[in-house]
Order: C-alpha cells, then sequence, then structure tokens
C-alpha cells in the first residue's frame, strides 16, 4: 500500500474518532447556544420607542439660558426623579418582567399561603397592584438615610387613604400629595409622595422625597441625571456605583475594584434567558484591563472550583458567563439559562404544594 | 489474520519466558496481600459495624455494607484504572524496542509474515497481557473485598477491563513512537504523554473556559478532540464499579473514539514500520 493510503486511513480514524467523541455532546451544544445569545448592549426598537413615549417631563427653562436656546428635550419621570448621586440607582421592569415567562414562574412559585394574602391586602386595599404598576425603582445613598423607593404606573384610580392607612396627608408646594406615618426619629417613620398619579415615591426622610419632587416639578432641569436616558433599556438598568460593586465582589477582588472601577452600568434582558450585561468604567484603561483579566480569571477558577465541589448549578451559570475588556472599560456577562431558572422554579413546586 | 494471533502468542509466552508474567501477578498478588491483612471489616446483619486499616479505626458510625463497600469499589477503580495505566506504561515500553533490535528484527522478518501483521501482532498480545493483569488485580482485589464485606458483586472487574481497553490506546501510541525512535524511554514518555493528554481531554469542555475566546480556545478544542478521554473513562469505570448512574451513551462514544485513536495510532507505526529499512 503506498503512502497515501496508510496515512488517508491513519487521519480518517483519528478524524472518525473525534467526530464520534463530540458529536451530539450536549456540553458543547450549550457552549455553542450560550456563544449565541444576544446580551443587552444596545437598545431594542422596542425599548427606543418606549422611551420616546415615557419622556413626558418638559424641563423648566433654566434662568441663566440665552434667549435663542433650544427647547430642552422632555424627560422621563422616573428618571428625572432617581437623579445623581446616588450608590446605586436601579429600575425594574416590573409590568414587563411579570408577564414573561421568568415572571409567570416567579408568581406560580407563591404558595397557597402567600397567594391568598397577596389577594387580601389588593382587596383591601382596592388596587390590582400587578395590572397598574409598571416600574419599580430604588435609589441608595451609602451612609444615608437618602434611600428612595419609587413605583411608577397607572395609578390615578388608587384610593391612597387605604394604602397609606393612618398616615397624615399634607400637600407638598409641587401639588404632590404627602403620607407620613410613624413617630418622627424612629425605625418606623415613613414618608411616601404621590406625583401626578404616576409615581409613587417613598423614604425614610421627608427631605429626600422634596429634593426630588422639586426635580420633578423643574422638569430635571440643571440637575444630573442618575444615568444617561439612552442607557433605559432591557427589563432592569441602572447604575452601581464602586462602594456597592465592591460589596458585591469576591474578598480578593473587593479593594481591586474599589480602587480601579468608578460605576457599572447594568441592564438585563430577562425575556428568556436571563442575560445580564455590566460595562465597568474606571479612570485608568491599564487599570481596568487588569481587573478584567482578574476578574476572567476568577470566574473560570470558580468554574473548575464548582465542578470539583459538584456544584452543578454554579457551573452552568459561570458556563455563559465572560468577561471582556473594551478599550478602557470592561464587560461582564453572564446569562441564566431558562433551563436553570425553570429548575430552579420547578423544585419550588413542593413548597407551593 | 491467524498469523497476526499466532504473534500475539508468541509475545505473551515471551513474557512468561522472560518471567515478566511473574513478576506482574508477583507485584499484584502482594499489593493484595498486604491490603488483604491490614483491612479487617466487621460485618453484623448487612451492617458495617467496624472497620480498620493497618489498625486504624476507620468508621464510627454503622452503615450498611453495601453504602460503604460502594465507596471503597470506586476508590478501587479508580487505583486499578490509574495505577495500571501507570504500571502498563513503564513495563510494557520495552516490547517493540525489543521486536526492533537488530538481529530479532531481521530474523522476524525473514518469516512469512507481513509487516502489518508483526506489528499487529504484538500490540495485541500487550493488550492481552493488559487484559490478564487488570483481570487477575481488579479481580483479586474484588474477591478480598467481597469475602470481607460479603458484598458480591462483579462490577469492579469489568471496571478493569475498562481501565485496560484504555491502556491499549496509550500504547498504541507508544507502539507506533517505537517504531520512530527504537527507544524504550521515549515510548514510555509518549506513553506518559498521552495519560496527560488524555486526562486533560477529558475534561476538555471544563477546561476550554480558561482560554480565552478565539484561536487560542478553538486551537485547544481542536487538539484535544481525537484524544482519547483517559479521565472521563476513569469516572465511568468508578461510577460504574460503584454502582452508580452511568451515561451510557456518552461512555460508548468514549469507547469508540479511543478505539478510534487506537486504531490511527497502530495505522501510523504501520506505515513507518512498511517503509523501514532494517
Amino acid at each position: 500500500m503506498n503512502n497515501a493510503i496508510w496515512l488517508g486511513a491513519a487521519l480518517a480514524l483519528f478524524g472518525a474518532g473525534a467526530f464520534v467523541m463530540t458529536w451530539n455532546d450536549p456540553a458543547a451544544a450549550e457552549r455553542e447556544r450560550v456563544a449565541r445569545l444576544e446580551f443587552p448592549t444596545h437598545p431594542r426598537p422596542t425599548d427606543e420607542a418606549r422611551l420616546d413615549a415615557r419622556r413626558t417631563l418638559t424641563p423648566a427653562p433654566l434662568a441663566t439660558a440665552s434667549v435663542a436656546a433650544a427647547p430642552a428635550r422632555p424627560h422621563d419621570p422616573l428618571l428625572v426623579a432617581l437623579a445623581a448621586p446616588a450608590d446605586v440607582a436601579m429600575i425594574v421592569e416590573a409590568g414587563t418582567i411579570l408577564r414573561t415567562p421568568l415572571g409567570e414562574r416567579m408568581l406560580g412559585c407563591m404558595t397557597a399561603q402567600e397567594r391568598e394574602h397577596l389577594e387580601g391586602k389588593m382587596n383591601e386595599q382596592g388596587v390590582r397592584w400587578l395590572d397598574v404598576v409598571d416600574r419599580v425603582a430604588v435609589s441608595l445613598a451609602a451612609g444615608s438615610d437618602d434611600t428612595v423607593f419609587i413605583v411608577a404606573g397607572k395609578l390615578g384610580g388608587v384610593d391612597w387613604s387605604k394604602v397609606f392607612v393612618g398616615a397624615t396627608v399634607e400637600r407638598h408646594p409641587t401639588g404632590a400629595a404627602l403620607f407620613t406615618s410613624g413617630a418622627s426619629g424612629t425605625s418606623r417613620e415613613q414618608h411616601a409622595a404621590v406625583w401626578n398619579d404616576s409615581l409613587v415615591l417613598v423614604s425614610r426622610t421627608a427631605e429626600a422625597l422634596d429634593v426630588r419632587l422639586n426635580r420633578l416639578r423643574d422638569g430635571g432641569a440643571g440637575v444630573p441625571l442618575a444615568f444617561a436616558e439612552t442607557e433605559e433599556y432591557g427589563e432592569i438598568y441602572g447604575v452601581v456605583g464602586k462602594r456597592a460593586l465592591a460589596g458585591l465582589a469576591p474578598d480578593d477582588l473587593r479593594d481591586r475594584i474599589e480602587a480601579d472601577a468608578a460605576q457599572a452600568v447594568i441592564h438585563v434582558d430577562a425575556r428568556d434567558d436571563v442575560l445580564l450585561v455590566a460595562d465597568v468604567e474606571g479612570d485608568s484603561a491599564n487599570e481596568i484591563d487588569d481587573l478584567g483579566k482578574s476578574l476572567g480569571a476568577a470566574l473560570a477558577v470558580a468554574r473548575v472550583k464548582a465542578k470539583s465541589d459538584g456544584h452543578d448549578h454554579v457551573v452552568r451559570l459561570l458556563d455563559a458567563s465572560r468577561v471582556r475588556t473594551l478599550e478602557g472599560a470592561l464587560r461582564a456577562e453572564v446569562a441564566i439559562p431558562t433551563a436553570l431558572v425553570e429548575e430552579h422554579f420547578t423544585r419550588c413546586g413542593d413548597r407551593t404544594e | 489474520m491467524r498469523p497476526v494471533f499466532v504473534i500475539a502468542g508468541d509475545l505473551l509466552r515471551e513474557a512468561a519466558a522472560r518471567r515478566w508474567f511473574l513478576g506482574l501477578f508477583a507485584g499484584i498478588t502482594l499489593v493484595v496481600l498486604v491490603f488483604g491483612f491490614a483491612l479487617r471489616m466487621d460485618v453484623v446483619d448487612g451492617a458495617l459495624a467496624a472497620t480498620r486499616l493497618f489498625g486504624r479505626p476507620m468508621h464510627t458510625d454503622i452503615r450498611t455494607a453495601e453504602s460503604v463497600m460502594s465507596s471503597v469499589f470506586l476508590a478501587l477503580a479508580y487505583l486499578v484504572f490509574y495505577g495500571g495505566l501507570a504500571f502498563g506504561v513503564v513495563a510494557c515500553a520495552d516490547f517493540a524496542p525489543e521486536l526492533l533490535a537488530p538481529g530479532r528484527i531481521e530474523h522476524l522478518l525473514s518469516l512469512p509474515v507481513r509487516r502489518w501483521q508483526l506489528l499487529l501482532g504484538t500490540y495485541l498480545g500487550v493488550l492481552g497481557l493488559a487484559v490478564v493483569g487488570s483481570l487477575y488485580g481488579s479481580g483479586a482485589f474484588t474477591l478480598l473485598l467481597s469475602v470481607k464485606s460479603g458484598v458480591w458483586t462483579a462490577r469492579p472487574i469489568v471496571a478493569g477491563l475498562l481501565a485496560a481497553a484504555t491502556f491499549g490506546a496509550v500504547y498504541a501510541a507508544m507502539l507506533a513512537a517505537a517504531v520512530f525512535v527504537r527507544s524504550a524511554a521515549l515510548s514510555a514518555a509518549v506513553g506518559a504523554v498521552i495519560v496527560i493528554f488524555g486526562i486533560i481531554a477529558g475534561e476538555r469542555e471544563d477546561l476550554a473556559p480558561l482560554f480565552e475566546e478565539g484561536v487560542s480556545r478553538a486551537a485547544f478544542l481542536a487538539a484535544t478532540a481525537p484524544a482519547p478521554r483517559i479521565s472521563q473513562l476513569a469516572s465511568h469505570a468508578a461510577d460504574f464499579a460503584a454502582s452508580r448512574p452511568v451515561a451510557l451513551a456518552v461512555m460508548l462514544k468514549a469507547l469508540v473514539g479511543l478505539g478510534m485513536f487506537a486504531g490511527g495510532c497502530v495505522v501510523v507505526g504501520m506505515w513507518k514500520f512498511e517503509r523501514k529499512d532494517f
């Protein structure tokens, strides 16, 4: 036999062996599927249309503006109410999420007792919260009481006296209704403001609400927003400051994140697979590059450790996670596969019985 | 094919004449006896009440003998698998160089046997040795543990045969290397590299994320694609020995791939052997 036949036979055997061992490999198929996932890195056309519809708050003209200045573009009132500075400013498209497969599974996970309690509360307050709430937002400032929770939606038909039972009511100069409950200076002190039948702001301090209501009155003129309106896409989005980011990081990376990162812009697409993108920005491109490599290595090591510890769900989560460096910024992408979400909520089936 | 089996039989006879068999069986018997004398198990009504290894108590709580022996058989399968591979690589490294030794090879080539038959016969002879060795080792260990615990199973013996099959792929590469360069040391080194590479290939899906996406990851996946999945087969063998669930389809694919790799290596060896001047 000549050389070509011998070597051809050998190559055919090696090739056939490789094909058989890699063919229909569930791990490889999952890896390819994850590689094809489209993470939320830019607004979808539906996000842009949604944002345009929400830009209803026209900024008041600034006293310093020249007569010839072009009229400012309207803002999303929720973003104005969040406003900077905040360590964490996040918006959750609660209404949308509850209508996704993920939201349906979350609701399906409630026990009969929890469901009964929620129904009772909604009947008592005379409002179907799941139908009227559009978004939920939070603005956190570390080390201060300036934490505000905001609910946005079609709140016109709500009888607030049934919601804030026992609270004193007064009118804010901007026209918003203010509800105060709990003794002043105690942990039970709570303030709420209802603005324009579309936002409810809740905080421990009256000052935090006052500042935000004044911003809303001015249409957000002259104050920086918590994040750019162009970042308003996905089902969960917002910014996380360096202190909060360091708090979420593993111990060995905490100091580096606090030193090198400025903030992270978060976007989550929860329509099917839950896809999270965190764009971390910093002052030094080199430091951010190094941080990206450290995070990538930490993910890989965590995956190997999870594998050796037999934590399969963590392995599958980390399989779909990656860190990329993009010219002075780094992008962390995490996918929670639908199958993993389903598995998690299937386990809660025992709880609902 | 008859000459192939004649040559394989000759190799076994030669191994016996060189007291190779004697050494192999003496080594395995010694390990089994030491383990047998050192291990003391008290099984009462199917439950393992106490275990002592080299005089030291190993468990304080009473568990069923089956559940304890499952872990023991798991460890035994790993021991036989990786121990057998390491022993085989070292002990069988000089078979092919001996075959090709000046004086002997000329004699063999003068016989009415084709060159590829000579090489295939040698390969099958060594594979036969591995099968006999693994049957004896895993069989003796299984018998000893079954007598002591009262849990009778043949699963660790099947796991031992899986180890022998895996060694077949490793030895195929060693044989091909020996045809290229007649050196026992090189043959053993190639065997060791294949074992390590096979361990890596078995975990390739877990290790791939350690490489950056793109060329380096693709190169790693391409390089490990045809390699035998040694660590994966070791896990399958251990799971089978311990009566744990085994992904049969995955194991069969790994076994078929193992056979293809072995075949490819033997064919490369034959190709070189056919062209070689002696």
